[in-house]
């Protein structure tokens, strides 16, 4: 067999040296949160939160499952970086560098071509941001957080914090306590858009922390779809990016919420993502996690409404020593709600890739329907997964079907394509192709080319 | 003294009494000092860690009681609580050379098996608390040793009545040794005699030695005011296989610790339980297959029926070690909730350190399968009865393997009992 080229090196791992204006500096402690607060004038009752999620944040023990990550320097880390005093509505305006690094990662031009509006947060702040018109005049409120919280207090202080309270975990506490940047959507009642709102996410210096805060209501009868993306350069030195998203879906309301996470290897990713669904919503996550060297998430939806509905698609890819342990939490509270999870995950070189699930039927799921599937491929004996579902029964008038797999790539599958005169490469890589099209199907476009691209070439080397 | 001294040293004095080899009694020793110190296990999503799940009390002798005539036919052992009424074996068995006999007898005439079988390979003793205090503590028991190529057509049948009349904890041993090539089936009966508060620690471990084939079928109805630590576990070597078949009608609270260790290369191990949770009773089940050993196989088949207030937590765990090439874990767990009050959980999980590989899960909740019971309805039965009926079929994997058709007779009224009392509290909740 051929030897093939495993050449080319992460995409995305270059950096820029561009200077931040304004740094808190290395390291945590309470003059910092205050810090942070105090340089984004903030108000009184947000400085308070922050500094109770501080205390807890130094209380709380880390995560009792999962990864080690005794290796994650949180004393070293850069928590606030701020990288320009305005936020651009042109393109023109960006600083130059920081303009070059987007430039390449492809985010104006992705914009011009298909979205409704795009913003870009390069480490803790948000550094530009465009809404189209037409779409800023139904009424949709699409800006940064920190942007949100001086421009409808209200509105943030209704909703903040109150789906993922700062003690659901150690690294919510943390983001509780020194959050920066992150997207803000509200989409009102009966407003529907089609056309996807994106937000670019991206760490330059090493050692950085990047606390993201999503927070995003859509009202009654509204739909809204929004895609976010991540990259950053390659480090010796481990950065952090520990994101807390909230998602309120109205009654008759729909979100999809799709992330491409293509951290590089030296990014702990650990997030916490939570949606909530009243009557007859409908949450959509779709989450592709292909980068990072660990990852932690496990999006959830609380069902809290009659006929409300969850779906969770997934695909995790851990290459070499990355280890990708994600999976979803479906939390059926009320009648007849439906949810779907399905999850494909890769692994070679020594990546470890992890499903850990979490199903609920609670004592009013009456009428209500779960279905999951996992499905794993492990491409060769350096790698390794788990696959660790917990499914909860209440109620007695409810049905839950579950399904899982662990394999190796398919040799009948193979022998098949390769009898038909493909080289055993393209065939393996065809068969893993096949393997997620159940989720590169649902992306824009865009992503989906892009993708596949990026499997492709983590794929490459992989057979010789 | 403190109570854990005055306790050993009454274990002390009962060893010496029964005249239990050196090596035994060191042990016992050890495993005094080591419980205190080892944690107790843990299962995933089973909390029983604040039920009185440690013997206390393990020492009064059981107060005569009459034998069944009826237990005692064909190959049989009968016991209750430190009582071993009967124990009788067919001329096969002695012409095979088979040993039977109580955990007594086996210390003093058999030392030699149990030191190399005993707590060290299936059961390590010093893994937790439970294993540690199990030793420490061990009062009862049973021992089968299945020589070399010998092949039983009748099945060894043993009835284990923890007795709880007196509010004794039970703590008892089954060791099951089937030699290379050796092949047989064995049915283990257990339940309760009394109803006085009491805690019961069971451990059952089987050795299979090469290309042996043991069909374990094990029913357990042990009484409501019982709280038990049950563990049985396979240690497989090459080729050998064991079909275990469980049915856990207990009425108490019970955990339920079953695992195959595949140790050898295509060894087998075919695990199927069937569990009823009825009242306020709260059953943890957890399976584990280990596959060690290459082209091993292990399946898990578990179905539970949930009535009243009742919990049944099935964890399924099939876990595949780096080397066991060409290994295959299979599971299915099934549940049936009849209750609204109740609660279920069905954890499948897999871990797998190896490629080359097959492994796959599949869980299902719901209700009873309406088809059916519109078909059965259909031809003139009642709903309740038609109900009983699609559940029967449903815990049919465990009944159609006990090899003893009174004991399979004696377990489907058992059942019907079981679920006439659920569908009574549904219709009276409701």
């Amino acid at each position: 067999m051929k030897e093939l080229d495993v050449g080319g090196e992460y995409e995305y791992g270059f950096k820029d040296d561009f200077e931040p204006i304004y740094s808190t500096g290395r390291g945590l402690t309470e003059a910092t949160v205050r810090e942070i607060s105090a340089a984004k004038n903030e108000p009184e009752w947000m400085l308070d939160y922050r500094l109770r999620a501080f205390a807890l944040y130094e209380k709380m023990p880390m995560p009792s499952f999962g990864p080690d990550l005794s290796q994650l320097d949180l004393a070293n880390m850069r928590y606030f970086q701020r990288a320009s005093d305005t936020i651009a509505r042109d393109w023109d305006d960006v600083p130059d560098k920081i303009k070059e690094t987007f430039d390449r990662l492809g985010v104006p031009e992705a914009e011009r071509k298909y979205l409704a509006g795009s913003s870009a947060q390069y480490e803790s702040e948000v550094v530009y941001h465009h809404m189209r018109e037409d779409f800023e005049k139904l009424g949709i409120i699409f800006m940064d957080t920190d942007s949100a919280l001086q421009e409808y207090p209200e509105l943030v202080k209704q909703y903040f914090g109150k789906l993922v309270p700062a003690s659901n975990n150690k690294f919510s506490a943390l983001n509780s306590a020194v959050w920066s940047g992150g997207t803000f959507i509200y989409v009102p009642k009966g407003v529907k858009t089609e056309v996807p709102i994106q937000s670019y996410f991206r760490i330059n210096a090493e050692n950085t922390g990047q606390f993201e805060r999503t927070l995003i209501i859509v009202d009654e009868g509204a739909s809204v779809n929004y895609v976010e993306g991540c990259t950053a350069p390659n480090y010796s030195a481990d950065s952090l990016h520990a994101a807390v998203v909230e998602v309120n879906v109205m009654k008759d309301a729909y979100c999809r919420y799709t992330t491409i996470q293509n951290w590089s290897d030296n990014v702990y990713s650990l997030e916490t993502k939570r949606a909530r669904a009243l009557e007859n919503a409908t949450m959509e996550w779709v989450d592709g996690n292909l980068g990072s060297k660990v990852t932690m998430k496990y999006p959830s939806i609380y069902l809290d409404g009659q006929g409300a509905h969850g779906t969770m698609l997934s695909i995790a890819f851990a290459g070499g020593n990355i280890i990708q342990d994600t999976g979803a939490k479906m939390i059926h509270n009320a009648k007849k709600t439906t949810s779907s999870i399905v999850s494909k995950s890769l692994c070679k070189d020594g990546g470890r890739v992890d499903y850990r699930g979490y199903l609920k039927f609670g004592r009013h799921s009456d009428g209500s329907f779960a279905h999951v599937e996992c499905d794993t491929i492990i491409m060769d004996d350096q790698s390794a997964s788990d696959t660790i579902p917990f499914n909860e029964i209440l109620n007695g008038n409810v049905s839950m079907e579950h399904e899982a797999k662990v394999s190796k790539i398919s040799e009948e599958q193979l022998y098949y394509l390769m009898s038909r005169g493909i080289s055993e490469a393209k065939a393996t890589e065809m068969i893993v192709m096949g393997f997620v099209e159940p989720f590169t199907k649902e992306l824009p476009m865009e992503y989906a080319v892009e993708l596949n691209r990026l499997i492709e070439y983590q794929m490459e080397g992989s057979v010789g | 003294m403190s109570d854990l001294k005055v306790l050993e040293q009454s274990v002390i004095d009962f060893s010496n009494l029964k005249k239990e080899p050196g090596w035994f009694q060191k042990l016992r020793k050890a495993a005094f000092t080591k419980m205190t110190m080892l944690e107790l296990p843990s299962f995933e999503k089973i909390r029983y860690q604040r039920w009185p799940i440690i013997p206390k009390q393990t020492l009064l002798e059981s107060r005569k009681v009459e034998l069944d005539q009826k237990r005692a036919v064909g190959n049989t052992v009968v016991q209750v609580g430190s009582r071993t009424l009967s124990l009788k074996l067919t001329n096969e068995l002695k012409q095979k050379n088979v040993i039977i006999c109580d955990w007594e007898t086996a210390l003093i005439e058999h030392s030699d098996l149990i030191q190399k079988y005993f707590m060290t390979k299936a059961v390590k003793w010093d893994a937790d608390r439970l294993t540690a205090a199990h030793l420490a503590q061990l009062t009862s028991g049973l021992f089968i040793y299945v020589p070399r190529n010998v092949e039983l057509d009748e099945p060894i049948t043993s009835y284990l009545t923890q007795d709880a009349r007196d509010g004794q904890d039970y703590v008892h041993h089954v060791l099951i040794v089937a030699a290379e090539n050796s092949r047989f089936s064995y049915l283990e009966n257990r339940d309760t005699l009394g109803n006085e508060t009491t805690t019961a620690n069971i451990i059952v471990e089987v050795i299979a030695e090469q290309n042996s084939h043991v069909k374990f079928a094990g029913v357990d109805q042990l009484g409501e005011t019982t709280t038990a630590y049950i563990n049985r576990r396979g240690y497989l070597l090459d080729n050998a296989k064991i079909d275990w078949s469980i049915g856990l009608l207990n009425d108490g609270n019970i955990i339920g610790d079953f695992d195959s260790d595949l140790i050898g290369a295509g060894a087998h191990a075919d695990v199927k339980v069937v569990a009823i949770s009825t009242g306020n009773q709260i059953q943890g089940i957890d399976t584990r297959v280990t596959n060690y050993g290459k082209h091993s196989i292990g399946q898990i088949l578990q179905h539970g029926v949930i009535l009243s207030r009742s919990t049944l937590t099935f964890n399924g765990i099939g876990h595949i070690i780096k080397g066991a090439k060409g290994a295959n874990a299979q599971q299915e767990s099934r549940v049936l909730m009849l209750s609204t009050k109740a609660r279920g959980d069905a954890n499948p999980i897999l871990l797998i350190d190896e490629n080359d590989v097959q492994a796959g899960h599949a869980a299902s909740v719901g209700r009873v399968n309406q088809e059916q019971l519109y078909y059965l309805m259909s031809r003139g039965l009642h709903k309740e009865g038609a109900e009983r009926l699609v559940i029967r079929g449903f815990l049919g994997p465990v009944l159609t393997a006990i090899p003893a058709a009174d004991v399979r007779e004696r377990l489907i009224e058992t059942i019907e009992g079981k679920l006439i009392n659920g569908q009574k509290f549904e219709k009276v909740s409701r």
